[in-house]
């Protein structure tokens, strides 16, 4: 890449590239859930990079160089977007790349989507989009290679494809192939009416302009309409080929797999590994994402395996209207309420009836019982399982915050006696659970070290390589190998919160339900999963989170919070909490605790903000700040030059050299000074300073004045090298000689090339010696005076 | 030992003037004579290469005549013995003692005709002379005045029966050039002028040997800055590290380069010598001494052109 870039390319052809670029990352809004994080800073940084490739472009810079002004762009609008300051110093820098690696950490520890309140993740997709955006507009407008751009254009598009193994909306596809091919009509036509006339109609230039019956550029774009509309198309009639690009299964799916639920701990490996992921149950919650829909709750632990248990199920106890308040949640808690429309798909055969954790009401007619204690609904009839039913419940959902749960008291023994109860446990899983919660002095402390501990980074979530089992085995297996699945964390979770004496049982359900296009929720075979949910006082039943977040992005609000001793009145009598540990499970990682409500109840978009603008603002005045330093430190050096002091010969004539390669100019390097004086006295042109925007004509001839005033220059360097005593000329009279030629060289060139000499002179880039551009042998010995004999016979 | 400007200005009008005088009866040719008038300046010899009838004869004769000066002329063919050129010892019967006869190359401007055409035997004989400025017979060593100045011309085809020159005695000679064909409008002013008769015989000279002693050692004089020098010797270095060429220049050949380059200064009536000086002179200078490979020579490749591209590539040094 040592050739210039195009520097006649088109306006429209930038813009339709930097247009299409944006349109294309709008598929990567899969990788988070609020776009705009990313989409509104690209919105400026797209055209920035691209500003900056028409300026170095325009002025005719290596390919290189342009290439390397927009990268430079690129880490000037990351640090003005996520430094410290706008202008690069190096505590922003660091911060801006703290926030790049915090993004880094932050894309490892969540899965996709993150969720909306880890902002980390923007500055990655924000840099990775300029980048992607920089590749386009090499291939597109610097190399002018449009139809190579369509390949950087495809990783954009497919990168999410790839990654998030989920399809992407087929109108971001139709925007994105809109784009490239009005990129491509942009290019052809510039080629076109480069080609001066159509076939078939001489002459006629204006018929270019529009877009007339026999226009060549019609075709073109019926074809690429055509085609776009048959990529779009004929997936969905070949029914073998499930590319499945206008996203939405639909209800009742397509699946043909069966999710068969009867012992729900057995059975959810099962499910969770084996085969396609199937629709199970869909909700209509009224716009918010639907999380933790249980299934049943085990709680008795024997050992050997987690079990319901005993359940008190009573055939009174029917699922139709109200049931009772969820054991243990007092009004000290405020509650909301939110209505489900359920429907259960025909390949979820199970006994359990989904439901989230606390119903006030549910409609699900006379089949259902539930258990008041533990408040999950099973069957009165094994003949009838959920397969194809619909019903309508009301969840409810209350307001925890980690500070209540903190202040909560002891739980009732006959609460303690059951859910705490443990049989023989190996006494490695004991002395790591005191150990964990070691120095906490309440309750909700030591559960948040134990959910701290299991998502921390030490365990790995794993559905292949591990042996199924809850029991005492399985569970040291997976204390040792810190390898396991959601049911084994949450069993262990369970069991060690239940040897340190606190109450605790284990939830099986579904995590998180996907959004379809029809605005619906589905859960489905892949959301299988499982939870502890521990006992607080006050508080009842609340649930946990200790599956990684490799698999699991969140975790509940509270169960986050942290617990300030020093500010909670209910412990700062406590003389335990002066011997509270410093370190704090929340506080090793603070970046990645995201601030989620739980349920996801505000999912208005707070994406947009003002803050990229005023980055963009502050780029747009350091973007003019360097627009205006070339043209200062040319300055700079020219009258540090002169104030140096020395020989003012060899002054004017290194001057003379940054003018010459400042109006675009090559300087003959290697020369003697009079064979480059020969060669200069060819650029000067008319010393006249009308604008004219024409190349004006060049040569020795067309400014004698120049031409002895170069000679002058010559003259005066060549005593001041070579001769024995030189004759000094005085600095007034080169300098006069000097400005001369400056003249008679910007008077050579063309407007542009003036303009560039004033705002971008070259000349601060490029290197005093350039082998490479040595002169021609053949006009060495210049136009003063001709070399010696000519030799024919040698 | 700055040259003072008006020493300079002085050779330059003498050269000036040997060079007009020249130029009335060798028409178009002004590069050629002022190489001559050049190498004479340096105390080099010339060798003048050219097909019959240019005027390489013509151009010798012509310098000789404008010189005030002793002149001989040798036409050198097989049968020339080395005496002929040296001069011999000869028994004088009335003094009963043996007598030196100097032969055709006691003279300042001796003129070698066809000098390929004699024995090896008689070319080497050149050799002393040419370089030492003296001649030695019969153990005796007479010096030779100064100015001395070899111009030999060789005709490059032709050359049956001919000795071609060794490389050891072209070193000797300074500068080589051809005559080439006069111009279309040179050759017809010719022969408006030369048809009638010889216009050598109107030929005045315009200075003399003392003059020309002179003006060689205001020549020496003449100031070399060590950028210069530099220049000179990357370019020899430079034609001996080249694969095109199996013989570079000697150094001998440096030295001739630095001395021609003053000379060819002082003509252009200025005190101290110029990389363009040197440049200009290499050619000249350096062309005859080399030797091309097997591979250059195969493609065709003359020594000028190969010489050309190494001038083109070697860079003048910028600081002084």
């Amino acid at each position: 890449m040592t050739g210039r870039a195009h520097g006649g390319v088109s306006l429209p052809l930038v813009m339709a590239t930097a247009a299409t670029s944006w349109l294309a990352l709008l598929a990567w809004s899969g990788f988070v859930q609020t776009a705009g994080v990313y989409l509104l800073p690209l919105m400026l940084g797209i055209p920035l990079v691209s500003a900056v490739g028409v300026l170095t472009r325009w002025a005719r810079f290596p390919i290189l160089i342009v290439v390397a002004s927009q990268l430079l762009m690129l880490l000037l609008f990351a640090n003005a977007a996520y430094g410290t300051s706008l202008f690069p110093t190096g505590g922003s820098i660091t911060a801006a790349a703290q926030e790049f690696a915090n993004g880094m950490e932050a894309l490892r520890t969540y899965a996709a989507p993150i969720p909306r309140g880890v902002k980390e993740v923007a500055p990655v997709l924000v840099l990775g989009g300029m980048l992607c955006h920089i590749l386009v507009d090499l291939c597109a407008v610097t190399l002018g290679r449009v139809p190579v751009a369509g390949l950087p254009l495809l990783v954009i598009y497919t990168l999410p494809v790839s990654i998030l193994d989920r399809s992407v909306s087929w109108l971001i596809f139709v925007c994105t192939v809109t784009g490239f091919l009005i990129m491509l009509a942009v290019q052809e036509g510039g080629r076109i009416a480069r080609w001066g006339r159509q076939f078939g109609a001489p002459g006629d230039a204006d018929r270019l302009v529009s877009w007339g019956g026999r226009d060549a550029r019609r075709h073109p774009v019926a074809l690429g309409a055509t085609a776009t509309a048959l990529a779009l198309f004929v997936p969905l009639l070949i029914p073998t080929f499930n590319l499945n690009l206008i996203g939405g299964k639909g209800p009742g799916g397509s699946g043909d797999r069966e999710v068969r639920i009867t012992n729900p701990m057995t059975d959810l490996r099962r499910d969770l590994v084996q085969g396609d992921d199937v629709p199970l149950v869909l909700v209509d919650s009224r716009g918010s994402t639907p999380r933790y829909l249980r299934l049943s709750v085990l709680t008795t632990f024997t050992g050997e395996a987690w079990t319901p248990g005993n359940r008190d199920l009573r055939g009174d106890q029917t699922t139709e209207g109200k049931v009772p308040r969820p054991i243990g949640l007092t009004d000290e808690y405020e509650t909301e309420t939110r209505d489900w429309q359920v429907t259960i798909t025909d390949n979820l055969k199970s006994w359990w009836l989904p439901a989230p954790m606390y119903v006030s009401d549910i409609e699900a007619g006379p089949n259902w019982g539930y258990d008041a204690d533990i408040l999950d609904f099973y069957t009165n009839d094994k003949q009838k399982d959920t397969a194809g039913i619909n019903y309508s419940l009301t969840e409810l959902i209350p307001d925890f915050s980690g500070r209540q749960l903190a202040a909560a008291g002891t739980p009732p023994g006959d609460i303690e006696t059951r859910y705490a109860a443990l049989p023989d446990v190996p006494r490695e899983v004991t002395d790591l659970a005191k150990e964990i919660t070691e120095g906490y002095p309440t309750e909700f402390e030591k559960v948040q070290a134990l959910q701290q501990y299991f998502r921390g980074g030490q365990f790995e979530y794993n559905t292949d390589r591990v042996e199924a089992g809850n029991g005492n085995s399985a569970l040291l297996q997976f204390l040792e190998d810190k390898e396991g699945y959601c049911e084994q964390f949450a069993s262990a979770m369970a069991v060690m919160a239940r040897s340190i004496g606190i109450p605790a049982r284990v939830a099986v359900g579904f995590f998180e339900a996907t959004r379809l296009e029809s605005g619906v929720f589905e859960f489905s075979s892949k959301d299988l999963h499982a939870w502890p949910e521990i006992y607080f006082k006050g508080a009842g039943w609340v649930k946990f989170e200790p599956t990684p977040s490799t698999h699991i992005d969140l975790v509940p609000t509270y169960s986050d919070d942290l617990i300030d001793d020093a500010n909670d009145p209910s412990n700062s009598a406590d003389p335990s909490s002066s011997a509270a540990p410093t370190t704090k499970p929340t506080t090793a990682e603070p970046t990645t605790t995201p601030q989620q409500d739980e349920d996801g109840q505000k999912d208005q978009d707070d994406g947009f903000s003002v803050v990229p603008f005023l980055w963009g603002g502050g780029a747009l005045v350091l973007l003019a700040g360097l627009a205006l330093t070339p043209r200062a430190v040319r300055r700079a050096r020219s009258s540090r030059r002169w104030h140096a002091g020395g020989d003012p010969a060899e002054i004017a004539w290194a001057e003379l050299r940054d003018v010459t390669v400042d109006v675009g100019r090559a300087w003959p390097e290697g020369r003697s000074p009079r064979a480059t004086g020969a060669q200069i006295a060819t650029f000067f042109g008319p010393a006249v300073g009308a604008d004219h925007a024409v190349v004006p004509r060049t040569g020795a001839e067309v400014n004698p004045e120049a031409v002895v005033s170069l000679d002058a220059l010559v003259a005066a360097l060549e005593q001041s090298r070579y001769a024995a005593t030189p004759v000094g000329a005085g600095a007034d009279v080169v300098r006069a000689h000097l400005d001369r030629c400056i003249a008679a060289l910007r008077g050579g060139v063309g407007q542009r090339a003036r303009w560039r000499a004033e705002w971008l002179p070259p000349s601060l880039v490029s290197g005093t010696t350039r082998p490479g551009r040595r002169a021609m042998p053949s006009s060495i010995g210049g136009r003063r005076h001709r070399t010696g004999p000519v030799d024919q016979i040698s | 030992m700055a040259v003072e400007t008006g020493d300079v200005e002085s050779v330059a009008r003498v050269a000036a003037k040997v060079r007009d005088n020249i130029d009335s009866v060798i028409e178009g040719k002004t590069e050629v004579v002022t190489t001559a008038v050049t190498v004479l300046l340096a105390e080099g010899h010339l060798l003048i290469e050219d097909i019959p009838g240019v005027g390489k004869t013509m151009l010798s004769k012509a310098l000789a005549r404008s010189i005030d000066s002793t002149v001989r002329r040798i036409q050198f063919t097989p049968d020339l013995l080395p005496s002929d050129v040296t001069g011999v010892s000869i028994f004088n019967q009335e003094t009963r003692q043996f007598e030196f006869r100097p032969g055709g190359i006691f003279a300042n401007i001796v003129v070698g005709d066809e000098i390929n055409r004699a024995s090896p035997k008689t070319q080497s004989a050149l050799l002393e002379c040419m370089e030492e400025h003296q001649v030695t017979v019969d153990g005796n060593t007479w010096q030779l005045e100064s100015p001395f100045m070899v111009i030999a011309t060789q005709n490059p085809i032709e050359m049956e029966g001919t000795y071609a020159l060794p490389e050891a005695q072209r070193d000797r000679f300074m500068a080589r050039i051809s005559m080439g064909y006069p111009v279309h409008a040179a050759e017809i002013a010719m022969l408006a002028s030369h048809s009638s008769h010889n216009p050598l015989d109107d030929l005045e000279p315009v200075t003399d040997a003392g003059e020309i002693r002179k003006l060689i050692g205001i020549v020496n004089g003449i100031h070399t800055a060590d950028a210069v020098l530099r220049y000179a010797v990357s370019l020899t270095t430079a034609t001996r590290n080249t694969p095109d060429l199996n013989l570079g220049a000697s150094p001998r050949a440096s030295l001739h380069l630095i001395r021609a380059a003053k000379a060819y200064a002082a003509v252009h009536g200025r005190n101290y010598v110029l990389p363009d000086d040197v440049h200009a002179m290499a050619r000249p200078v350096l062309a005859h001494r080399l030797l091309p490979s097997v591979e250059a020579a195969m493609s065709s490749r003359s020594t000028g052109a190969i010489l050309e591209s190494i001038v083109a590539a070697v860079p003048v040094p910028t600081t002084a």
